[in-house]
């Protein structure tokens, strides 16, 4: 089947997908035309590899660093293979002084042309009479360039900015969406404590009042959000009341390195009649929940 | 779209993906560990959007798990083992190396305008806004966009 997007709309959106900013509609779009076509997915592919280091705080800090450098500097070369080797070799330099001269020939003129006009400006001002200096600069002043000097906190994105990592938001946006507050029929306990390294479990221990059914959610500091309880290929069970312990692992390998803070939230579904599992936007929106957060350090 | 639908066609995307990144021998094993992967931890996922994006991270994962297994000799490390041993991942650090030296590599390679445009874009200035700072009409800084996400596409790829 032939995509009906054409290739600028798709570089288009390719773009803004590479750099966080595409809207959910476009991004649909964006994935249909992946879908349709070989060639168009390899661009993809490409494109998200890069947006998925743009999404980590600490690679973007570095990446602005590269960008602000004023010289290209490309001491370490690269191979198709992913190993790193030796200094690429340096640039080949034209001998040829002559096409030299001819390359800037134009560029030479211009800066002559350029100087002998300010060489005659100066005359000219000389020759006139004295006029006040002070006012005369700053009309010479150069426009300012409207760059916004406020700079976004790198880390701080929007789920809908990090990449493959948004994957979690058609529960996410339902499951996070109403404000944390005190459950009374859910008790929610962490004993390991509030940090934990990305390798270790986290233990979580449930006391609930009646018979319920349990699904714990979280979401990571990229705003993924997975299932933790029950495991998804496990059929839900119906706990009795009183404490129930589970544990999950701390971060998960699309989590970022650079952790952050997880949201672990514990929903209770007591109407038994319910199936929760298939229908999550009524679980997230009416399900008594607790909540707690732990955080992770950097791996 | 039903999700059966949805893997048949990704499938065949993921294979072509994982072929182009040297895993040509086990590319179709790749592709259904990725779709199984999808199926057992994000069945709550519905839309394309991002089921697609989700696909070529876990993709990128089996690749290297497959050159990894190359790399022992074939030799199969047992699931249990590896689900006890979550320590950080020596050779998912190196791979994760890589792939950013590729890019410190290719963003190094930009023009002075491109690499402007990128840092602009990076600080989350709007197309509007950045034409202002580089002085360029609104048309030509679509063309200068295009222009500069190909050279950093092409300077990743080589």
């Amino acid at each position: 089947m032939k995509s009906p997007m054409d290739d600028s709309e798709f570089a288009e959106l390719l773009e803004s997908y590479t750099f966080g900013d595409i809207a959910p509609t476009d991004q649909q779009r964006l994935t249909r035309a992946v879908l349709d076509s070989p060639e168009r997915a390899g661009d993809f592919a490409k494109a998200h590899e890069i947006r998925e280091q743009f999404a980590d705080g600490r690679f973007r800090r570095e990446a602005l660093d590269i960008l602000e450098e004023g010289t290209v500097v490309s001491d370490i070369g690269y191979s198709a293979r992913g190993i790193i080797y030796a200094p690429m070799p340096p640039k080949a330099v034209s001998l040829d002084r002559r096409s030299r001269i001819g390359r800037y020939r134009w560029y030479a003129a211009g800066a002559a042309a350029a100087a002998a006009v300010l060489i005659a400006a100066y005359v000219a001002f000389r020759l006139d009479p004295p006029v006040d200096v002070a006012s005369s600069q700053t009309a010479a002043a150069p426009p300012t360039v409207a760059v916004t000097p406020t700079v976004p906190p790198l880390v701080s994105m929007s789920p809908a900015d990090t990449p493959a990592l948004a994957a979690g938001l058609a529960l996410g946006f339902v499951a996070f969406e109403r404000p944390a507050r005190e459950a009374h029929g859910v008790r929610l306990d962490l004993p390991g404590g509030r940090s934990y390294a990305s390798n270790v479990q986290v233990t979580v221990r449930v006391t609930l009042d009646v018979a319920a059914r349990v699904y714990a959610i979280v979401r990571g500091p990229t705003g993924l959000i997975r299932q933790v309880y029950p495991v998804p290929t496990e059929e839900p069970r119906v706990l009795e009341p009183g404490p129930r312990t589970f544990a999950f692992a701390a971060s998960e390998p699309f989590d970022p390195p650079s952790g952050g803070t997880f949201i672990l939230r514990v929903f209770k579904v007591a109407d038994l009649s319910r199936a929760a599992e298939t229908d999550w936007r009524w679980m997230a929106g009416n399900a008594e929940f607790a909540e707690r957060t732990y955080t992770v350090p950097p791996r | 779209m039903s999700f059966e639908e949805f893997a048949e066609q990704i499938r065949v995307r993921l294979v072509d993906y994982a072929s182009s990144r040297g895993a040509a021998e086990r590319a179709g094993d790749i592709a259904q560990e990725t779709i199984l992967v999808l199926w057992t931890k994000y069945a709550h996922l519905e839309r394309e959007a991002d089921l697609v994006p989700l696909s070529f991270s876990i993709c990128a994962k089996k690749i290297h798990e497959a050159r990894r297994f190359v790399a022992r000799g074939g030799e199969e490390m047992p699931e249990h083992l590896e689900a006890l041993d979550q320590r950080p991942d020596p050779y998912q650090a190196l791979v994760d190396d890589e792939v950013r030296e590729r890019l410190r590599h290719a963003l190094r390679r930009l023009s002075s305008r491109c690499k402007e445009l990128i840092r602009l874009r990076l600080l989350g200035h709007t197309t509007d806004e950045i034409a202002a700072a580089l002085q360029t009409r609104l048309g030509a800084m679509y063309v200068l966009k295009h222009r500069c996400r190909e050279r950093l596409m092409k300077e990743y790829s080589e």
